[in-house]
């Protein structure tokens, strides 16, 4: 046994503790700039990239830090087919958002207030959607869009993207109506309104910023997809189309800036639903 | 109009769209991966495909992706959701930041680790920067297979890790905080509290994560294509060559169903390994 | 020997100060409530003893050991909690087998630890079932067999019974009671229930906002509450506290309010010396008794008289209080004894 008194052995214990919490702390916190920097360095590379100089970008070894030229991106942006394809990529996007809300907010409604019969038919539906990877569709659509005369056509590519987006968009509206208490709908009709009315002036100033968030939502996942888009689109390219389609052409600080370009947006847009993504991924869980 | 009919009204719209363009082009592919050039119904596609040079190394790619990819993607978003959920400070600047790659494509992904694994690229401007290299190096180039395999994944891993965390995220908040306490204080430590507790209780999150994930990274193509270009081929990047360059629908057709196949056959497996027993929810 | 010793405890959350240097002394055996509104900072301080959560500074003794430093499982203490938190992807044996598990318990005691804590619970024929198909009574019971099976040196109990409907608390309250009394283990008890306290305890801590006014045993903090505070928690209604500008006699130095409890006045119709003359403002049927809503010169009184006193609202009513129920306070609020 040691000499150490019961005080001595206690205050030791106290100090290995704090010594401890203090470690894990520091371990904790360093794995969380760790992971920051992991997601951060790389995109802020890709805009050093697209802010510098043709002739940086080809050039060796490089600079960490962004001359601040905006050669890549005025040349990006007059090389030929880009603005174009930037302003297709725009419009299929919007298309998208627009179909992709317009069918499922009222099927997300339906979903979180009425009990019908085929309603989890309906739901194993949607959920079955996620269980194929969908852009593989654009295939024999591909084929479909010609005979009925929408090939090539954007609006055609935004109905493959729908197809995606539907989905998420009903799952979301229905977790969102679900979270807006059916009482407060009640209340409007014993008021005097009729449904249309109470979900009018009711439901839907409640669940407006929700319905934007899956808006946004919609509209990122047309602007990002891929494969469908350089499948259906040939003269109609959208930005995505468009650089997978030049890969092989196109110089390198048009991939960079192109790159930026896409990546942009996407990250401007999911800051401003930020709120909204976990509520969606939480319901879309079950 | 009788109320009874409401909601077949309101859901009829999203019920058609599907059935147009989901479920009828779904059997459309069986359709043109059955039959042939000249009409005919039968294999001829998937013979195409199969003594195809470049459908097995595609399958072998795709497979060997998602069994390197999926399994650590899985070990961090499980790390990165315990690590937020025990944040409390910064907590959502933080979040935000890690579900960054949710926004972005596997094309733009693809863009990002060339910039920095090309050969006038930062990470060999970092290397000759601390000297061990005095050169450009090629990394990517067809003698070194393995490198460029490792860059996928990185590049998968840096792109497709969010989505996982995202779900295990919103998993997490479902759990009680009363089970870590209970578990706490009738003696078990954190690893213990991960094994015993928060595992078992994410099984329904983890399902949807890993068939989700699994999912997606058989779709891989845009970060393969600009990373390794024609020298791992991968099913999707096939699918889209047989489309677009050869303009053979039925071939890109048989691909797809190869790659749809994979797909049931994963999700079935996950939804039975990773079942919950009756009673057994939260 | 199990005594728990809590010195000065302070904790606080940004500018909230939960506990204000909270003291308290719990003997071997003893089975203490920690009363008071929500807020007050009871299941704080029960979640500082449990090491659920850290204090700021003080310490915490359970036996000889200072413990205010070591994480849960190094305690020996066993928590009921207000949800139970029986674990959904246990069966009811795995739950009750948990904490000796933890312990690396043999199997051979683990086995007879579970099968007689649960049948002291009566749910030894729910042992293979998961939690999602028992009830909320029976989940509850797993959680007290679960707790009573590793045998801690403290057992520790947060607003148990706060989730069970009205019949099954008083059932589980007196089950409780004899159970508990029978394993003869240290326990500290959250609530916010004076009945569940006054029933239950050996001695009660009053606490409000921070602070533990009063810790003594139900009959004393019943008929002598050491502040104004407790008077008017404990008790319902509660005790009248009464300006001495209505008192006849002799008033202690110091004392500027008068508590009375509302059983404790003498009743009387007709105008007597001494008695004040009381307008009765409401009166309320009980079924044991009425209870009245009074009123003179704007001090309101409650006041619990028999049932064969008729009075109706608005009429005169004459009251003293009983000499040796009276109980002065100082102008901060303390008893004068």
């Amino acid at each position: 046994m040691s000499d150490l008194s019961y005080d001595e052995i206690l205050e030791k214990e106290v100090r290995e503790a704090n010594r401890k919490k203090k470690m894990w702390r520091w371990l904790f916190l360093s794995s969380v700039a760790f992971l920051v920097s992991w997601i951060l360095f790389p995109i802020y590379l890709l805009a050093v990239n697209s802010l510098s100089s043709a002739d940086v970008v080809n050039g060796w070894p490089k600079s960490f830090l962004p001359e601040f030229d905006m050669e890549s991106l005025s040349f990006f942006m007059e090389y030929y087919g880009v603005l174009n394809a930037l302003k297709n990529s725009l419009i299929a996007a919007l298309f998208t958002m627009v179909i992709a809300i317009g069918l499922g907010t009222p099927a997300g409604y339906a979903l979180a207030r009425f009990d019908f019969r085929g309603k989890e038919t309906f739901r194993m539906l949607i959920l079955l959607t996620r269980a194929f990877p969908m852009p593989l569709l654009a295939l024999p659509l591909a084929v479909i869009f010609i005979n009925v005369g929408l090939d090539d056509s954007l609006f055609g590519l935004s109905l493959v993207h729908t197809a995606l987006a539907l989905p998420f968009s009903v799952l979301i509206t229905s977790s969102l109506f679900l979270g807006i208490p059916v009482e407060l709908e009640e209340a409007a009709w014993v008021l005097g309104c009729n449904r249309w009315q109470a979900f009018m002036k009711v439901v839907m100033p409640l669940a407006l910023p929700g319905l934007t968030a899956s808006a946004v939502f919609a509209f990122v996942i047309s602007w990002n997809e891929v494969f469908a888009a350089a499948v259906l689109t040939v003269n109609n390219q959208t930005l995505t189309a468009f650089l997978v389609q030049s890969l092989s052409t196109s110089p390198v600080e048009v991939k960079f800036a192109g790159g930026l370009i896409l990546i942009l947006p996407a990250i401007l847009f999911l800051f401003v639903v930020r709120k909204y993504l976990f509520s969606m991924w939480g319901i879309a869980n079950r | 109009m009788n109320k009874k009919y409401y909601p077949y009204v309101l859901i009829a719209p999203s019920v058609l769209f599907l059935l147009l363009f989901f479920v009828y082009p779904f059997l459309e592919v069986f359709v043109q991966a059955f039959t042939s050039s000249d009409g005919q119904v039968g294999f001829s596609n998937f013979e195409n495909i199969f003594t195809d040079y470049n459908f097995l190394p595609s399958l072998k790619n795709t497979l060997l992706l998602a069994l390197v990819v999926v399994p650590v993607q899985l070990c961090m978003a499980i790390g990165m959701s315990l690590m937020i959920s025990k944040m409390k400070k910064g907590r959502d600047t933080v979040l935000y930041i890690l579900t960054i790659p949710l926004g972005v494509s596997d094309l733009a992904a693809g863009i990002i680790w060339l910039a920095i694994l090309d050969q006038n690229g930062f990470l060999n401007s970092f290397l000759f920067s601390i000297g061990i290299i005095d050169q450009p190096e090629s990394w990517l180039n067809y003698q070194n297979p393995i490198i460029i395999f490792a860059a996928v994944v990185v590049a998968e891993i840096w792109r497709a890790t969010a989505i996982l965390l995202v779900i295990l995220v919103s998993g997490i908040g479902l759990i009680p905080k009363e089970y870590y306490e209970a578990a706490e204080i009738f003696g078990a430590n954190s690893w213990v509290r991960l094994w015993k507790v928060t595992l078992p209780l994410l099984r329904p999150s983890l399902q949807t994560a890993l068939i989700l994930r699994t999912l997606l990274a058989f779709e891989v193509f845009a970060v393969v294509m600009l990373l390794g270009g024609s020298n791992m081929p991968v099913l999707m990047g096939e699918t889209f060559n047989w489309a677009f360059n050869y303009q053979d629908t039925g071939a890109a057709s048989a691909y797809a169903v190869v790659i749809l196949a994979l797909s049931i056959v994963f999700t079935l497996f996950y939804l039975r390994v990773l079942r919950v027993p009756k009673g057994a929810r939260i | 020997m199990t005594t728990i010793t809590v010195e000065n405890i302070k904790k606080s959350f940004g500018d909230a100060d939960i506990l204000k240097s909270v003291s308290l002394d719990i003997k071997d055996q003893e089975f203490t409530v920690l009363l008071g509104p929500s807020g007050c900072g009871k299941s704080t301080l029960l979640r500082i003893i449990a090491g659920l959560e850290s204090q700021d500074s003080g310490i915490i003794k359970i036996g000889d050991r200072v413990v205010s430093h070591l994480p849960p499982r190094e305690r020996n203490v066993a928590m009921v909690f207000q949800n139970y938190a029986v674990f959904p992807h246990m069966t009811v044996f795995e739950n009750i087998a948990f904490g000796l598990r933890m312990k690396k318990a043999p199997e051979k005691k683990i086995k007879e630890n579970v099968e007689r804590t649960a049948a002291l619970m009566h749910i030894d024929h729910l042992l293979k079932r998961y939690s999602g198909q028992l009830s909320g009574g029976q989940r509850q019971r797993v959680a007290v067999a679960r707790a009573l099976a590793v045998e801690p040196d403290v057992l520790l109990m947060d607003e148990p019974l706060s989730n069970l409907d009205a019949l099954l608390r008083l059932q589980m309250r007196a089950e409780l009671k004899s159970v508990l009394e029978a394993s003869k283990t240290t326990t500290v008890y959250v609530t916010h229930d004076q009945v569940e306290a006054m029933s239950l305890a050996d001695r009660i801590a009053v606490m409000n906002s921070g602070r533990i006014d009063q810790y003594d045993v139900p009959d004393e903090i019943y008929s002598n509450p050491a502040t104004e505070y407790v008077g008017s928690f404990i008790g319902n209604p509660p005790m009248n506290f009464i300006s001495p500008d209505y008192q006849v006699g002799t008033i202690p130095a110091g004392a500027t309010q008068l508590g009375i409890r509302p059983e404790d006045f003498n009743v009387s119709k007709e105008a007597r010396d001494n008695y004040w003359p009381i307008t009765v403002l409401t009166r309320e049927k009980l079924g044991s008794h009425q209870q009245l809503s009074a009123e003179l010169n704007g001090q309101l009184f409650r006041v619990n008289i028999p049932n064969e006193i008729e009075i109706e609202s608005g009429n005169t009513l004459y009251l003293m209080p009983k000499e040796d129920k009276k109980r002065w306070y100082t102008e901060g609020g303390k008893i004068i004894l």
